[in-house]
């Protein structure tokens, strides 16, 4: 099982602060993290690579050189071998150029690390929420896609995939290859052991310019290939947080909002 | 002289951090209440590699030192003192097993241990006797092959778990201190309920009762050699102080940053206290003393990392722990103070720090006993 496990770096969201003055926000000393839906993608790689120690997990992140601080993090959890799709040109993508770019990378990518087998993505990135990159990938490759996955394992040859709905959970059985996008499963991503920590801060991490893919449209990249533009970026004004308690009987409710408001401190 | 951290220091450093914060933080209320430290915890900790810091590659450890062993265990108890200090115990007989055992006692413990497998004790204290190995009471009697081993010991974290049992007795026929070495639970080994503590409630110990155990009279089960015992003690007890104080030294960080948080967020007419004198002098006073906690125990660590030091180490883990043991105390209860009467409440944490660190001038030798150590080290060199 070969296993590619696409992950953006992003800026740690519990930790940004809004400027007042300007009511945006200030990344200034922000911490970057590996986007949370993509550690999700992660874990659903390493459980794999559990029950079959033959998996091969491969990780590629695209962004600016910072990012391989992000690899490097997945290969302490759990990747085997990582690369960064890297390249000026690329600034500026809109999530259809990156989807695109990326499309590409995994052409190259199947050249250096052999066939993947499914390519893991989160279901979205939690700085930008659009959740369109990974299913945009999968068109752009042609392959099979399940979104909203909770759990993945190998089954007869192909994927069986638990996968969040509105009304349950569904099992989905899908031919390989495919494109799976994840959200958040019912466990915790498991944790880097100082082992791998220190192997990962040694690892070397290849770039992979836009030199590596001779054949990409240089009209379907960067910002001028981008057909959507952020216009402006502003802070919602915060609705004020409720609760709605609703138990079986009047009374019930009654004295759970008593409770609420004494472990509050109110009452 | 190195103050800056090196990239393995700083990694491991931060991985810990970031462990206590995701791991330990969620989990603070189960790790005090159910009277022993969960299983599960346990077993990440060890998955992760924090058992194996100091500890060489070849039986299974990191081989980082121990100068990244204070680091992550003063992180951990930044959060949780007793989480540390579930790992400390284990490791305690695993130093001296590292330091005067054959190679086969290093294969036989060290790796399972680490890996969470084992969780060993060490045994040397006795209802009757403290740190005097001329009161033991425990003794080893030669019967044909095997040692026949009777008597109590006191205060015996991890003692009802499977592991290595690091017991020194007393041997009857020539009164020397032997440190025995045997795998607990054995026939004729049954432990009391666990001691109720004022902190450290994760980490609990126990008396242990040896009722006629027989250990086979040959290498394997026997530390160094016969007589050794109260050199190993001696040498072993170093390295738990040195951890000790790491620990201590945490519990302090962990009031120290309950303090801040306080201070930094409550308000007094329209901005925070933190503009008043007063809490500024106090703020400055409690921190002075946790940087000079650092320093000794980073230090001590650089010492520990050399073995042909451990003569030092006997005198410099005894000053440190008696300095950070008494400090990281008057520290919690200036941290308290700062927060006014919210330093009381339990869900404000200063409080549990505060009953960690209570333990910390007892544990691991008494702080007046450490003071005479390292008198008598520090006068004659």
């Amino acid at each position: 099982m070969n296993i590619l496990v696409c992950v953006k770096q992003v800026p740690d969201t519990t930790e940004i602060k809004i400027n007042p003055e300007t009511n945006t926000l200030m990344r200034e000393g922000v911490p970057s993290i590996v986007n949370t839906f993509d550690a999700f993608a992660l874990e659903a790689a390493a459980r794999i690579k559990d029950k079959d120690p033959d998996t091969k997990i491969v990780v590629a992140s695209m962004g600016p050189e910072q990012a391989k601080n992000a690899l490097k993090e997945c290969l302490a959890i759990a990747a085997d071998k990582a690369y960064l799709v890297s390249d000026r040109v690329f600034g500026g993508s809109d999530t259809l150029a990156t989807s695109y770019i990326l499309s590409n990378a995994v052409g190259k990518l199947e050249e250096l690390e052999g066939k993947f087998d499914a390519i893991f993505c989160g279901k979205q990135a939690i700085d930008g929420d659009t959740a369109q990159v990974g299913p945009e990938l999968a068109e752009h490759l042609g392959l099979p896609q399940v979104t909203y996955a909770l759990e993945a394992e190998v089954a007869d040859g192909k994927l069986k995939v638990l996968k969040e709905g509105q009304d349950g959970n569904m099992v989905i059985g899908v031919q390989m290859p495919c494109v799976v996008t994840f959200t958040k499963p019912a466990f915790d991503p498991r944790y880097p052991t100082i082992k791998r920590k220190m192997a990962a801060n040694r690892a070397e991490i290849p770039t992979l310019t836009s030199a590596e893919f001779p054949d990409i449209d240089a009209t379907r990249i960067g910002l001028k290939g981008s057909p959507t533009h952020v216009k402006k970026t502003f802070v919602p004004q915060k609705k004020k947080g409720g609760i709605k308690i609703k138990e079986e009987t009047n009374e019930e409710s009654a004295c759970k909002l008593a409770a609420l408001l004494s472990d509050a401190h109110v009452i | 002289m190195e103050f800056k951290l090196n990239e393995t220091q700083e990694s491991i450093q931060n991985l810990a951090r970031d462990f206590a914060e995701k791991v330990l933080r969620p989990r603070i209320d189960d790790i005090e209440e159910v009277g022993h430290f969960p299983t599960d915890i346990y077993q990440q900790m060890a998955d992760t590699g924090l058992l194996g810091i100091a500890f060489d590659e070849k039986y299974g450890g990191i081989g980082a030192g121990y100068d990244s062993f204070v680091l992550a265990f003063e992180e951990l108890s930044k959060v949780s003192p007793s989480a540390a200090t579930a790992l400390l115990i284990t490791l305690l007989p695993l130093e001296a097993i590292n330091l005067f055992g054959s190679e086969e006692q290093k294969q036989a413990y060290i790796g399972p241990s680490i890996e969470g497998k084992l969780r060993g004790s060490m045994a040397f204290t006795e209802p009757s006797t403290g740190s005097d190995p001329k009161q033991l009471t425990t003794t080893a009697r030669l019967d044909g092959d095997t040692w026949v081993i009777s008597g109590v010991k006191r205060f015996i974290s991890n003692a009802a778990y499977a592991g290595p049992m690091l017991l020194y007795a007393k041997e009857a026929e020539t009164g020397k201190c032997t440190a025995f070495l045997f795998d607990k639970p054995i026939e004729g080994y049954s432990t009391s309920t666990p001691w109720e503590k004022v902190g450290l409630l994760g980490s609990p110990c126990y008396d242990v009762f040896l009722d006629e155990v027989r250990v086979p009279n040959d290498d394997f089960h026997i530390l160094g050699k016969r007589g050794d015992g109260f050199t190993i003690l001696k040498a072993t007890t170093a390295y738990g102080k040195l951890g000790f104080s790491a620990v201590f030294l945490g519990a302090f960080g962990g009031a120290v940053n309950a303090a801040k948080d306080y201070v930094t967020t409550k308000v007094h007419r329209d901005s925070t206290i933190t503009k008043f004198q007063a809490i500024q002098m106090k703020f400055a006073t409690m921190l002075s003393k946790y940087e000079s906690c650092r320093y000794m125990v980073y230090n001590c660590a650089e010492t520990a990392n050399d073995h042909s030091r451990l003569e030092e180490m006997l005198g410099q883990s005894a000053l440190v722990k008696a300095y950070v043991g008494d400090t990281a105390v008057e520290g919690c209860v200036l941290a308290m103070n700062l927060m006014g009467s919210y330093g009381v409440m339990k869900e404000y944490q200063a409080e549990r720090f505060l009953r960690d660190a209570l333990i910390g001038p007892h544990v691991e030798g008494q702080t007046d006993v450490q003071r005479v150590i390292a008198a008598g080290y520090y006068l004659n060199h």
